[in-house]
């Protein structure tokens, strides 16, 4: 007998939301199995952020829906899906005048982590972050920031990990460490979708790639998507989409 | 409220006295007013006359003004006593003022901050709802402010009890004082708390958002001005009254802050 394969950690159907008028995201589908990881490109304001805020239940879809991680995404979804998501957002939004180890702790207990202090020096252990708990946020590099925001991302152990620009405006090394903790990640279950401009860095991450210009314009692994190595590049393939659109 | 939602409360009014106690600059401007409202009236009351070798039972005009003010709780005190007593209920509307500079400040910081910090967004992506997060950041704004209060009242008893006449000190824990500030003062701060909170929405600096607390604090004003001309003397009826009135007037403004604090827009608008 052949066991039923697992459902997606991630479904969505036809997440459409408008502003008023405008309409942000219209009609996007599709899914994200557990352990996978998925990139979602597209210029700016092609509605990117608007759907991981939408997955990650900030903000309600206008029509549509799905589930994560089990939790129904629907216009009147609550604190339920939100303690089942993790997100990173483009900015890290960190307390500066507060300490590492103060700004985590109180995520976990917001979070609703059973023993806040321990979890949050297991996350820092495996973040490579447990000499800088006592640092005051503010005095940290950027690239420690983002570390200390994916950090707080972890802490109740979602099974869904959504990252919006998470390389963004760091050097090389600083990337290459997010990039690793995020494979690392997503071998251990999580399932991710990544929003970046990174071309490189989405082929390199991305089981799958998903370009979105207020529609999802095509969705599929680069080879999928008609990436050649040495023929045509995820660039051709991403211009040829967006300026088409 | 459920367990869940008392604990992330409790979770975020711990992050905000954190950091408060990080930028303790942000209480300068409640500190100030607390010094002011203990030490003017009793700078007036005891240390002027002392100052100028001239006793308060020497100037008719105050002890006639005394006796006709009938000071509660001052009855037979003699003539020096009745004027301290006097001057001191005559500045305690300043103290009212303690709990509404206080508030005011500390939640428009609180809120403004969050806004510039641009740390609203990963704290909407928890499970916290908009009114836990409401609750926790004007609940820590009134109880902080509370505190400031009842320290200056403890000042202002422990500062008569020590330098002016004998008797002067237990008017001051009468019945029309405590409905000051246990009912008017708390009150006003509530309204203050609500007004902040909304006005937090719109303004882009926590001082531009401070402006907005001139509407409660020109009506105590105008109350504590009135009262040093001799137009008004308010009764623990009429402050119990204005207590009530205070209430109607947070309750109304805590449902329109509710209403501006919708999710998306935080989301959509602010960050």
């Amino acid at each position: 007998m052949i066991a039923a394969a697992p459902p997606p950690a991630i479904d969505v159907r036809g997440l459409t939301r408008r502003f008023g008028a405008r309409v942000a995201v219209e009609d996007v589908s599709f899914s994200v199995a557990a352990g996978e990881i998925v990139a979602l490109l597209g210029p700016n304001g092609a509605g990117k952020t608007t759907t991981l805020r939408m997955l990650a239940g900030l903000l309600a879809p206008t029509s549509g829906g799905g589930s994560i991680a089990g939790v129904p995404l629907t216009a009147t979804t609550d604190a339920a899906l939100r303690a089942r998501v993790g997100l990173l957002t483009e900015t890290p939004g960190l307390w500066d005048r507060l300490t590492v180890w103060t700004n985590l702790v109180t995520y976990a207990r917001l979070y609703g982590v059973a023993d806040a202090p321990a979890r949050v020096r297991a996350v820092l252990d495996r973040l490579g972050l447990a000499d800088r708990a006592g640092d005051v946020a503010a005095v940290l590099s950027k690239g420690l920031r983002q570390r200390v925001a994916l950090a707080r991302a972890l802490l109740h152990a979602p099974p869904v990990l959504l990252l919006d620009e998470p390389t963004s405006g760091l050097d090389p090394a600083a990337a290459r460490d997010v990039r690793r903790l995020v494979t690392g990640l997503a071998r251990d279950g999580a399932a991710m979708v990544v929003c970046t401009h990174n071309l490189a860095e989405a082929e390199a991450l991305a089981g799958r790639i998903g370009i979105l210009k207020t529609r999802l314009l095509a969705f599929d692994t680069a080879h999928g998507l008609g990436v050649r190595p040495g023929q045509v590049s995820l660039e051709d393939v991403y211009l040829a989409h967006t300026e088409e659109a | 409220m459920t367990h869940a939602s008392f604990a992330r409360i409790r979770a975020l009014a711990g992050k905000e006295v954190a950091d408060l106690r990080a930028s303790k600059g942000v209480l300068l401007g409640p500190l100030a007013m607390l010094l002011t409202a203990v030490l003017m009236p009793l700078a007036l009351a005891v240390g002027v006359p002392a100052w100028s070798g001239e006793p308060l039972d020497d100037a008719a005009d105050l002890v006639r003004l005394a006796q006709q003010f009938q000071v509660p709780g001052a009855a037979g005190l003699p003539d020096a006593a009745l004027v301290q007593a006097l001057l001191l209920h005559q500045f305690l509307p300043l103290m009212a003022l303690v709990p509404v500079v206080g508030a005011m400040t500390l939640v428009t910081t609180a809120i403004v901050g969050e806004k510039q910090a641009r740390t609203l967004e990963p704290l909407l992506a928890t499970p916290l709802t908009t009114a836990e997060l409401l609750v926790a950041k004007t609940g820590t704004a009134f109880a902080l402010a509370l505190c400031l209060l009842a320290l200056g009242v403890v000042l202002l008893v422990a500062g008569a009890a020590v330098m002016a006449e004998t008797g002067v000190a237990a008017t001051l824990v009468t019945g029309r004082v405590l409905a000051l500030v246990s009912g008017v003062a708390p009150a006003a701060s509530l309204v203050a708390l609500t007004l902040g909170a909304i006005v937090s929405t719109r303004a882009k600096d926590a001082r531009a958002a401070q402006q907005a607390g001139v509407v409660v604090v020109l009506p105590l004003v105008g109350g504590f001005v009135a009262q040093l001309n001799g137009q008004a003397a308010f009764s623990t009826g009429d402050l119990l009254l204005a207590t009530a009135a205070l209430l109607g007037v947070a309750a109304l403004l805590g449902r329109v802050a509710v209403h501006v604090f919708d999710r998306e827009r935080i989301l959509t608008q602010w960050t």
